[in-house]
């Protein structure tokens, strides 16, 4: 997953980026004020974008109703101060999806930010089940057919994006834009060393082919699949 | 002051002086009735005698000895006479009469007034001629008569009390009358000062908005205080918003510092660390927590600054030379550590009305924002002087300088030039703000002025007085690097 922090206050951007990559493990990018942001958040494809409302060059209001405007689909977390319900209202009116005031929890705000990028993708439940493959995005650990499955943070973060997503195809591409920030290097074959790793310690010698690769299209995750093909 | 209504005030003027002018009005007429009334009432008398006179002269008697049989004269009740001859003999009288009649009417011809039985009569004389055997061919003789004649005055009451009722009715009526037409016309009139007074009862905090309804200009007296009001509103209105907004953008900066913290120290604790990541977290906290502290360190300067100072203390005179040498000597080190070389120009004797530490606070954060935008190499100078016979200092430095767009705004609260530099300088944008209250608190002025890219050159004027002329100003070099 990768999320975009607008927010000009640097020390608040940096904590909160610090939090989801050691928590969710989610990858962030952060614009210290409006302008960047907007224009980041139509570059990059971003799974959730928290945004706070008093920003230098262009107001948070105005970079929320931009990205409305120009369709972009990525629920968006505000940060706001005045937490009236009028200034809410209008928040939401203007197609925020959630707001904590501040001084927020940070631990709420991670709850709020996984909550919305779950239900971004459709799922209602932090425990995610494909088939008999269990992930589970608090602990962040994967259970294959009741037994745990020793994952690297990578490798986690691939099922969890994937099951997010469960048949359909994801393309190599997209797996890196949710999976890296702009501070990484981003090379394809590294998608496909962490599938091929993932892939193994799935499958544990195993026949089941858990996930398939579709050749010049991507990856997908067929548990779902051989559920409906019994 | 016990509250009095204008309404009623006006009322009762009015109705006052309309009072006195009916009150003379009715005298005056009171008085040409009397005389109309007395008037009438002689004739009448006089009409009386002469028919009484008449009586006489057609007694059957040809003799001396006329006798008038008063049951005959058909006089009305009341009337008083006496018929006398020339020798003193009386030819006829009423029943009730006496000589103190006689001696009241006197001899003359004109009527008087007497009192008789407790009642008043009026009464005079005539002096008639009766003729004797009179024929178609003689005159007959002549024989003088006088009579007295005198009637009540009790019809001549009863018409003037007539007159002075229908008088005083007539004249309440239309006391009565004035006095309903004018409370009718003042509340008529008053109407759009209950509106007005209306309107500016729906003042309150929540909504400062006033418009005077329509009809208060349409009345000239009101116009004025509708007007007077509307000024006085908007100008209320517009302090109240900029207070608001700073409020509200203090309530913004002092969250998003709490934010800081918090998130910080929750970082902290989300998982087990090294003693190495405690430590680097716990300084950030304690940096975080010292710029909190700055910030509401400059709102509460602010907020005295904002506080109507007492005219009781005059404020002390600070030597500016004394006190931006301070100020440089204290900046020397930010300067050394930036590499900028700092310059100070004094010139002696320029005192200011400021108190010293406002000097301080003012020279400083002006220095420091100058050093802060300009770039190693560069050069930041503080400078006293008189310009155009104003006393001031000047900071002036060869940094970025600031966009035109931004100047105009410089001296607003929680204004940030360029947003990713003031935030890497930790500043609030207060700082310039508190440089002007100070300025303006002591009854000078700042000013800003900026070439982009070149310099920026800051003047402050303070009220103040000059010791001495003719100092050469020298330049100290406190640092001087490059």
């Amino acid at each position: 997953m990768r999320v975009l922090i607008v927010e000009d206050e640097e020390r608040l951007a940096e904590n909160i980026a610090v939090a989801l990559r050691e928590g969710p493990g989610y990858a962030v990018d952060i614009a210290g004020d409006g302008e960047t942001g907007a224009y980041l958040a139509e570059m990059g494809e971003y799974d959730l974008i928290v945004l706070d409302l008093m920003l230098p060059k262009i107001s948070g209001t105005d970079v929320l109703q931009r990205l409305r405007k120009r369709g972009q689909k990525a629920p968006v977390l505000v940060l706001t101060a005045i937490t009236s319900k009028s200034s809410i209202v209008e928040l939401l009116n203007s197609g925020a999806d959630d707001y904590v005031g501040k001084p927020f929890d940070l631990g709420e705000l991670m709850a709020r930010v996984k909550a919305l990028i779950r239900r971004g993708k459709g799922v209602r439940h932090p425990l995610i089940r494909v088939g008999d493959l269990e992930v589970d995005t608090l602990e962040r650990s994967v259970r294959c057919g009741g037994v745990e499955v020793e994952l690297s943070p990578t490798e986690y973060r691939i099922v969890e994006y994937l099951s997010h997503r469960p048949s359909s195809i994801v393309s190599k591409e997209s797996l890196l834009e949710h999976l890296y920030d702009f501070n990484w290097e981003r090379h394809s074959n590294v998608i496909e060393a962490h599938v091929s790793n993932l892939r193994r310690k799935l499958n544990r010698g195993g026949e089941e082919k858990w996930i398939e690769t579709l050749r010049g299209r991507g990856y997908r995750l067929t548990a779902a699949l051989r559920e409906a093909q019994p | 002051m016990k509250p009095y209504s204008l309404t009623r005030r006006l009322v009762v003027t009015v109705l006052l002086v309309e009072l006195l002018l009916a009150t003379a009005a009715t005298g005056l007429a009171l008085l040409y009735e009397r005389q109309q009334n007395l008037h009438s009432f002689d004739l009448m008398l006089r009409g009386r005698a002469d028919s009484l006179l008449g009586a006489v002269q057609d007694a059957e008697d040809a003799g001396d000895n006329v006798m008038l049989d008063p049951k005959a004269l058909d006089l009305p009740r009341g009337n008083v006479y006496e018929v006398r001859d020339v020798s003193g003999r009386v030819v006829g009288r009423s029943a009730k009469w006496n000589r103190d009649i006689e001696q009241a009417i006197g001899q003359q011809g004109s009527a008087r007034n007497f009192r008789l039985d407790k009642k008043w009569y009026r009464g005079f004389a005539l002096h008639g001629v009766r003729q004797i055997d009179r024929t178609d061919s003689s005159p007959g003789i002549a024989r003088p008569v006088v009579i007295f004649y005198a009637a009540s005055l009790k019809p001549f009451w009863a018409a003037m009390s007539h007159a002075a009722k229908f008088l005083l009715i007539s004249n309440f009526l239309i006391l009565l009358f004035t006095a309903g037409t004018l409370l009718v016309l003042l509340r008529r009139g008053m109407a759009p000062l209950k509106e007005l007074a209306g309107a500016a009862s729906a003042i309150s905090s929540n909504s400062l908005r006033f418009r005077a309804p329509p009809d208060a200009f349409a009345v000239e007296e009101l116009a004025v205080l509708a007007h007077a009001l509307e000024s006085a509103m908007n100008r209320l209105e517009k302090a109240f918003l900029q207070q608001q907004v700073f409020v509200h953008d203090a309530a913004h900066e002092l969250k998003t510092a709490v934010t800081i913290i918090k998130s910080s120290l929750q970082l902290l604790t989300s998982r087990k660390r090294t003693a190495t990541e405690y430590e680097r977290g716990l300084e950030m906290c304690l940096s975080d927590c010292a710029r909190l502290e700055d910030l509401v360190q400059k709102l509460l300067i602010l907020a005295r600054l904002e506080q109507p100072r007492g005219e009781a203390a005059a404020p002390a005179k600070t030597d500016l030379s004394e006190c931006l040498r301070d100020v440089a000597n204290q900046m020397e080190p930010l300067a050394s550590v930036r590499g900028v070389t700092l310059i100070f120009e004094p010139a002696g004797g320029r005192l200011a009305r400021i108190a010293g530490d406002e000097c301080t606070t003012l020279a400083t954060n002006l220095a420091v924002n100058a050093l802060q935008h300009t770039p190693a190499g560069g050069r930041v100078t503080l400078r006293v002087g008189t310009w155009e016979g104003r006393t001031g200092f000047e900071v002036e430095d060869n940094g970025e300088g600031i966009r035109a767009e931004d100047l105009s705004h410089v001296f607003d609260r929680f204004y940030r030039g360029d947003p990713s530099r003031s935030r890497h300088t930790g500043g609030a944008g207060l700082g310039l703000a508190i440089c002007k209250a100070i300025a303006e608190a002591a009854g000078g002025s700042i000013e800003i002025v900026s070439e982009p890219g070149r310099m920026t050159l800051a003047t402050v004027v303070l009220p103040g007085e000059q010791a001495e002329l003719g100092v050469h100003p020298r330049q100290e070099l406190l640092s001087d690097r490059r």
